[in-house]
C-alpha cells in the first residue's frame, strides 16, 4: 500500500525547460513577446479532471478517488501536451488501486492553441501564432455491479398538474415572481378542490 | 401743634431721629449718586434673572427656556450659553422621529448633507447597508463586507465572479490632434516602461492599455501613477488622415489631481471656468485711449471641470462621476455576463448586431482569457432590470461554444465603437431612463400576468455598455496562468444600480477595496507601488496608525524594538535604506535620498535571468532603484507588512543544511536581544516627572492654604496648568521608546541587526494561491548582488537564491525564495 500511494516518479524536465526560457527571451527579444492564452476547456463540472503539471499529483489523486467514492459513475481526465504522462500516471494509479473497481477509455485528440505576440515597439500591432497540441481524453468509469442500471418501470400516468410551470428563461421580465407564486398556489387548491 | 409729635422710631423706643429740614445741596449730591447708580444699571445690568426672565411680558412666549427660536434672535446666543452651564442644553434636541426622518424628501436632504465632504458611488446606499465604508480619496468607499466573506471572496476570483465597484476611477479625455498628444506624453512616460500611449496596437480603440506616468520629464522619479486608457475608434466615414482624436484616461483618484495638473503644465492648458475674452465691439468709434477691451468670463457651475490650451487644439475635460465601472473577476464572470446582458437588436444587420453576435460568442467561452488581452468591446442592451432572475441564482453555462481561435483572429471591425463617448448621447441617455418607482408603477397597470415581459418594457431606452477585457496573469511562471481574468463594465451614470443589482441576482459576489488589494497580492504584485503618490500617502497613513496603536498598549505589552534591533519598526525606510546600499562612487549622484522603482522590463528580464543563472546583474542597473520581488516562505513562519528582508550568511546554510538532516522546524538564526541603554534613562525619567508634578502640586496646595488664611472667603486652589509639561515628557518618553531616526547615522539601516538588511516587505499574507505565505517586498540592486555573489558554499556548490525574512515585533528569521517581477510596468489586476 506504501508503494501505492508514492509519489509520482520523475519531476518535470526543469532543465529543458530553462533552456527553452532563455531561448525564447533571445530569440524573441527582437520584435515581439509570446504571451499565451489559457486553452479551451469542454466544461467546467466537478466531473472533469484538468490535469495540470504544477498541482500536487498526490492531492489529484486524492482527488479522483474521493470523487469516484462520493457516488460519480465516470470521471474524465483531461490533460494536454506535457502533462500527458502525468495523466496516464494518474489514471493508472487509480486503476491498479481500484483493483478491478474501475474502467478507462482513451481518447486522443489535437487542440488548436493561439498565442498572442505583444508588440515590444510602438510601431508594431498585436499579431498571433497558431500552434497545435495533442491532448489525451481519458474516461474512468466504475464497473461496478451495482452500478448497473436498471430500467426503470413504465411511467404511469401522470396527475394533472396545473402549476406545474416551465423553468424561467433569461429573457423574461421576472422581478414580480412572488404574487405569481401566491397564484400558483391558489391554482393548485382549486383544481385540487 | 405746639407739642412735638414723637416720631415713629421714638416712639418704638428708638434712638433715631429725623432732622427737621434739609439742606438742598446734600439732597442734589444724593439724588446725583441714585441717578449715577441707575445709569450704571442700565448699562450694564447685573442681572441674576436668565434672559428669558428680563423680557418684558408682551414678548415672553411659552416654553421660552425650552425653545430658543421663541426668543428674539439676538438674546438666542447668550441664551444658548446659559442654559448649557445650566446643565441641561437646549442645544442637544431630542433626534426626530424615525417616522419623521425617513419621509423621503428629509432623507434626501440628509444624505445630500452627507455628501458634502465625501462622494458617494451610485452604489452607496446598497454598500452601505452590507459593507464597512471608509473615507479615501475624496470618496466613501466600501473596504469590506460585513460577513466573514474574506475567503469568499478569494475562491469568487478564482472559480466564480467577483464584482467590485471601482466607479470612483476618474475618466479624462483628452481631445487633439495625435502628434501633439504623442509629444505630450513623451514627456510624461517613458519607453522603457513598455508601449506608449500611442502605439499602434492601442491607437485603433480595439485594446484598452495602461501605462506608468512621471511628472513632467522626471523620469525615473516623480512617479505618479499608472493609468490606463483607451483610444475613441474612428468613426466608419472617417478615414485615418482626420487629425483629431479623443482619448480617455482613467485616473486613481489618490492622484488624479496631481497627474490632471500635469497634463496642464505639459499641453498648457487653462482653464475654461474663468476667461477673458475680447469685447466685441465697432471699430468705427474712435477709441485712442484704449484700443483693446476685454470683459471676464466667470462660469457659476461648470459639470466638468474643461481646460484648453489658448488655441483651443487640445481640450482636457475631467468626466466625474459621469460613468459606472464594475469590475468582474473570475472564469464565471463570463456566465454572469451573458444571463445579466441581453443584446439590444434593433436590425438584424449593422454595428450593433455585429457587437451582440461577437459578445454572445465571446462570453460562451470558458473564460474571459481566452479572448483577445485588453479587448475593448461596445455593446448595446435591453434595460438590465429586465434581465433579473425572481431570486438570486448561480448563472448556468450555455454550451455550444465557438473555439477561440475564430473570436481572436477575426474581430468585427465595429466591436469598440460606442455612443458612450458621445456627450450628447450620454446625456440623453440620462434624461431617459425610466425610474425604478415609475417603472414598477407601469409595471403594476400593464402586466395582467405577473412575470411576463410586457409591451411597455420595449420602449425602454437601449443602454450602451463598454466591455473591457482583463487577461490576468500572462506569466505562468511567476503566477498561474489566468488568475485575476474578468472584465471591466463601464456603464453610463444612472444605470448603476439597475445594472449591480442585476449583476449580484446573478450570482457575482460583491467585494470591496480589501478584495482589490488582495486580488493584487495574490497576483504577486501590489496595486500601488512604493514611489507612486498613492503608494506615499497609503504607507505613512499606515506607519502613523502603526504608531499610534503601539503608544496606546500599555509599556509592558510594547514591543521593545531597541532589543530586538529594528531601525524602523512602522515603515519602510526607502530613502536611508538606498544611501546606505550606494556604492562609494556614485554618492555624488544629484539627488541623495531619492529612490524609484525599476520598471525598466529589459532590465528586469537579465536581473532575473542572473537570478536564476548565479551570474553577476548587469552594469546598468542604478543604483538608487528598488527592485520589485515576490517572496515565498519556505516552510514555517508568518511574515506581516513592513518585515526586514536580510541577506543570509555562509553559517545560515550551513545551519540550513543540518536542519533539513535533522528535519527540525526552528528558525535559521536568532537575532541575539540587544541591550536596552534607553530603559534606565526611561525609569528616571518618569519617577522625576512624577515627582516634579506632585511637587508642583504641593506648592499650589501650599500657597492656597496661605491666602486662605488671610481672606474671609474661601479659596480656590489655583489650576494646574501643566500641559505643556507633560506634552514635554510624552514626547520625549516616545524618543526614548522608538528606536533612533535612521537618518541620523549612516548604515543605520543596512546594518541594523546581525544580518545585513537589503529590502523590505510592503504586503504580506498567506497566499491560496501559492499555499504558501506569499509577500510582495524590493530590494536594493547593492544588496542583490552581495546576494549573487555569495551563493558558493565551500564545496563550491551552487545555491538557491534565498533571503531571510523577519517580522518587525519577532527575533526569528525564516528562509524564503526570491523571484523578481518582470511585470512592474504592466500590472493586469
Amino acid at each position: 500500500m506504501m508503494e501505492s500511494n508514492a509519489p509520482e516518479l520523475g519531476a518535470k524536465p526543469r532543465t529543458n525547460n530553462r533552456n527553452s526560457h532563455s531561448r525564447r527571451n533571445q530569440s524573441d527579444s527582437a520584435n515581439h513577446r509570446v504571451v499565451r492564452k489559457l486553452p479551451p476547456r469542454a466544461d467546467n463540472d466537478r466531473c472533469n479532471i484538468y490535469i495540470t503539471s504544477k498541482t500536487d499529483f498526490k492531492a489529484q489523486q486524492r482527488r479522483c478517488e474521493e470523487l469516484l467514492n462520493s457516488g460519480v459513475k465516470e470521471i474524465f481526465l483531461h490533460c494536454m501536451g506535457y502533462s500527458i504522462t502525468r495523466g496516464l500516471n494518474l489514471a493508472l494509479r487509480l486503476i491498479k488501486n481500484s483493483e478491478g473497481a474501475l474502467g478507462y477509455t482513451i481518447n486522443t485528440s489535437t487542440i488548436q492553441l493561439v498565442d498572442e505576440l505583444h508588440p515590444l515597439c510602438d510601431e508594431d500591432d498585436i499579431t498571433f501564432r497558431q500552434r497545435n497540441n495533442s491532448a489525451l481524453h481519458i474516461k474512468i468509469f466504475s464497473n461496478n455491479l451495482f452500478n448497473i442500471d436498471v430500467p426503470r418501470l413504465p411511467a404511469q400516468p401522470a396527475l394533472p398538474k396545473v402549476s406545474q410551470r416551465e423553468p424561467p428563461k433569461p429573457h423574461q421580465q421576472q422581478q414580480q415572481q412572488q404574487p405569481q407564486k401566491a397564484k400558483a398556489k391558489k391554482q393548485t387548491t382549486r383544481s385540487q378542490k | 401743634m405746639s407739642t412735638q409729635k414723637l416720631e415713629y422710631d421714638a416712639r418704638m423706643g428708638g434712638r433715631i431721629t429725623l432732622p427737621t429740614h434739609v439742606s438742598t445741596y446734600r439732597y442734589a449730591a444724593g439724588a446725583l449718586n441714585e441717578i449715577k447708580g441707575l445709569i450704571a444699571e442700565a448699562l450694564n445690568p447685573v442681572s441674576s434673572k436668565l434672559i428669558f426672565q428680563s423680557l418684558p411680558k408682551h414678548m415672553r412666549r411659552r416654553a421660552m427656556s425650552h425653545h430658543p427660536k421663541r426668543l428674539p434672535r439676538k438674546y438666542r446666543h447668550a441664551h444658548k450659553n446659559q442654559m448649557s452651564k445650566g446643565g441641561n442644553d437646549p442645544v442637544l434636541r431630542k433626534r426626530p422621529s424615525r417616522k419623521y426622518r425617513r419621509r423621503p424628501g428629509n432623507l434626501l436632504k440628509e444624505y445630500v448633507r452627507r455628501q458634502r465632504r465625501h462622494h458617494w458611488l451610485e452604489t452607496h446606499i446598497w454598500h452601505a447597508k452590507r459593507f464597512h465604508m471608509v473615507d479615501r480619496w475624496g470618496y466613501r468607499l466600501a473596504n469590506a463586507s460585513c460577513d466573514k466573506t474574506y475567503r469568499a471572496c478569494y475562491r469568487a476570483s478564482v472559480q466564480h465572479c467577483l464584482l467590485q465597484d471601482i466607479s470612483y476611477y476618474t475618466c479624462v479625455e483628452l481631445q487633439g490632434s495625435l502628434e501633439s498628444l504623442r509629444k505630450g506624453f513623451a514627456r510624461l512616460t517613458s519607453p522603457e516602461c513598455g508601449l506608449s500611449v500611442t502605439a499602434r496596437t492601442f491607437l485603433t480603440g480595439r485594446r484598452e492599455g495602461s501605462v506608468e506616468l512621471f511628472a513632467d520629464s522626471q523620469y525615473p522619479r516623480g512617479a505618479l501613477q499608472r493609468a490606463s486608457f483607451m483610444w475613441r475608434p474612428l468613426e466608419e466615414g472617417v478615414t485615418s488622415t482626420e487629425d483629431t482624436r479623443t482619448l480617455w484616461l482613467w485616473l486613481h483618484p489618490s492622484a488624479a489631481q496631481a497627474t490632471v495638473e500635469q497634463l496642464q503644465r505639459v499641453f498648457l492648458l487653462q482653464s475654461r471656468r474663468q476667461q477673458t475674452l475680447p469685447l466685441e465691439e465697432k471699430p468705427a468709434k474712435e477709441q485712442k485711449e484704449k484700443p483693446l477691451r476685454f470683459w471676464t468670463q466667470t462660469k457659476a457651475f461648470e459639470r466638468h471641470a474643461h481646460y484648453s490650451n489658448t488655441n483651443g487644439s487640445i481640450q482636457l475635460l475631467v468626466l466625474r462621476q459621469e460613468f459606472n465601472r464594475f469590475r468582474l473577476t473570475g472564469p464565471q464572470a463570463q456566465r454572469v455576463l451573458a444571463s445579466s446582458l441581453r443584446a439590444h437588436r434593433r436590425d438584424q444587420l449593422g454595428v450593433q448586431a455585429a457587437q451582440a453576435d461577437y459578445c454572445e460568442a465571446a462570453f460562451r467561452l470558458h473564460s474571459p482569457n481566452e479572448l483577445l488581452s485588453n479587448l475593448i468591446m461596445g455593446l448595446h442592451i435591453v434595460d438590465p432590470r429586465l434581465q433579473r432572475p425572481c431570486k438570486r441564482t448561480k448563472a448556468e453555462s450555455c454550451a455550444g461554444a465557438v473555439p477561440a481561435g475564430n473570436l481572436l483572429l477575426s474581430p468585427p471591425e465595429c466591436l469598440a465603437r460606442s455612443p458612450l463617448w458621445q456627450r450628447e448621447e450620454r446625456e440623453r441617455l440620462a434624461r431617459g431612463i425610466m425610474s425604478t418607482h415609475h417603472y414598477q408603477e407601469l409595471r403594476q397597470q400593464h402586466a395582467v400576468v405577473p412575470g411576463v415581459p410586457c409591451a411597455f418594457e420595449d420602449q425602454m431606452q437601449a443602454v450602451p455598455l463598454l466591455l473591457i477585457q482583463r487577461p490576468g496573469s500572462q506569466d505562468p511562471e511567476y503566477k498561474r496562468l489566468g488568475y485575476g481574468c474578468g472584465w471591466d463594465v463601464i456603464a453610463p451614470a444612472k444605470y448603476g444600480m439597475a445594472l449591480w443589482l442585476t449583476l449580484t441576482m446573478w450570482g457575482a459576489r460583491p467585494g470591496g477595496l480589501r478584495e482589490l488589494d488582495s486580488v493584487a497580492r495574490e497576483s504577486g504584485g501590489e496595486q500601488h507601488l512604493a514611489d507612486t503618490l498613492a503608494g506615499v500617502k497609503l504607507a505613512s497613513a499606515a506607519a502613523e496608525e502603526r504608531r499610534a496603536r503601539y503608544f496606546r498598549l500599555p509599556p509592558n505589552k510594547r514591543t521593545n524594538y531597541r532589543k530586538l534591533a529594528v531601525a524602523s519598526p512602522f515603515s519602510a525606510p526607502w530613502k536611508h535604506l538606498v544611501r546606505d546600499w550606494q556604492t562609494t562612487a556614485a554618492t555624488s549622484s544629484p539627488a541623495v535620498g531619492s529612490y524609484h522603482v525599476l520598471r525598466h522590463r529589459e532590465l528586469l528580464e537579465s536581473i532575473g535571468d542572473c537570478l536564476r543563472l548565479h551570474q553577476p546583474l548587469p552594469d546598468q542597473v542604478p543604483d538608487d532603484c528598488l527592485i520589485q520581488i515576490q517572496l515565498r516562505l519556505k516552510a514555517r513562519g508568518h511574515v506581516k507588512d513592513n518585515a526586514l528582508i536580510c541577506l543570509p550568511s555562509a553559517a545560515d546554510y550551513k545551519q540550513r543544511w543540518r536542519q533539513i538532516n535533522r528535519n527540525e522546524q526552528a528558525p535559521v538564526h536568532v537575532e541575539p536581544p540587544q541591550p536596552d541603554l534607553n530603559e534606565r534613562t526611561r525609569k528616571e525619567l518618569r519617577s522625576d516627572h512624577k515627582i516634579k508634578l506632585k511637587r508642583l502640586r504641593a506648592r499650589r496646595v501650599r500657597e492656597k492654604r496661605r491666602l486662605q488664611e488671610t481672606a474671609t472667603k474661601r479659596v480656590h486652589i489655583r489650576p494646574a496648568n501643566t500641559a505643556p509639561l507633560v506634552r514635554a515628557h510624552l514626547l520625549e518618553m516616545c524618543r526614548l521608546w522608538l528606536p533612533t531616526d535612521p537618518a541620523e547615522t549612516s548604515d543605520s539601516v543596512r546594518r541594523q541587526c546581525s544580518r545585513e538588511v537589503f529590502g523590505y516587505v510592503t504586503t504580506a499574507g498567506f497566499s491560496f494561491t501559492e499555499a504558501t505565505v506569499c509577500a510582495v517586498g524590493y530590494v536594493t540592486p547593492g544588496g542583490l548582488q552581495h546576494l549573487l555573489s555569495n551563493l558558493k558554499d565551500s564545496k563550491g556548490r551552487q545555491l538557491q537564491p534565498m533571503c531571510l525574512v523577519r517580522d518587525p515585533d519577532s527575533r526569528d528569521y525564516r528562509w524564503a525564495t526570491v523571484q523578481v517581477n518582470l511585470n512592474v510596468a504592466a500590472q493586469t489586476f
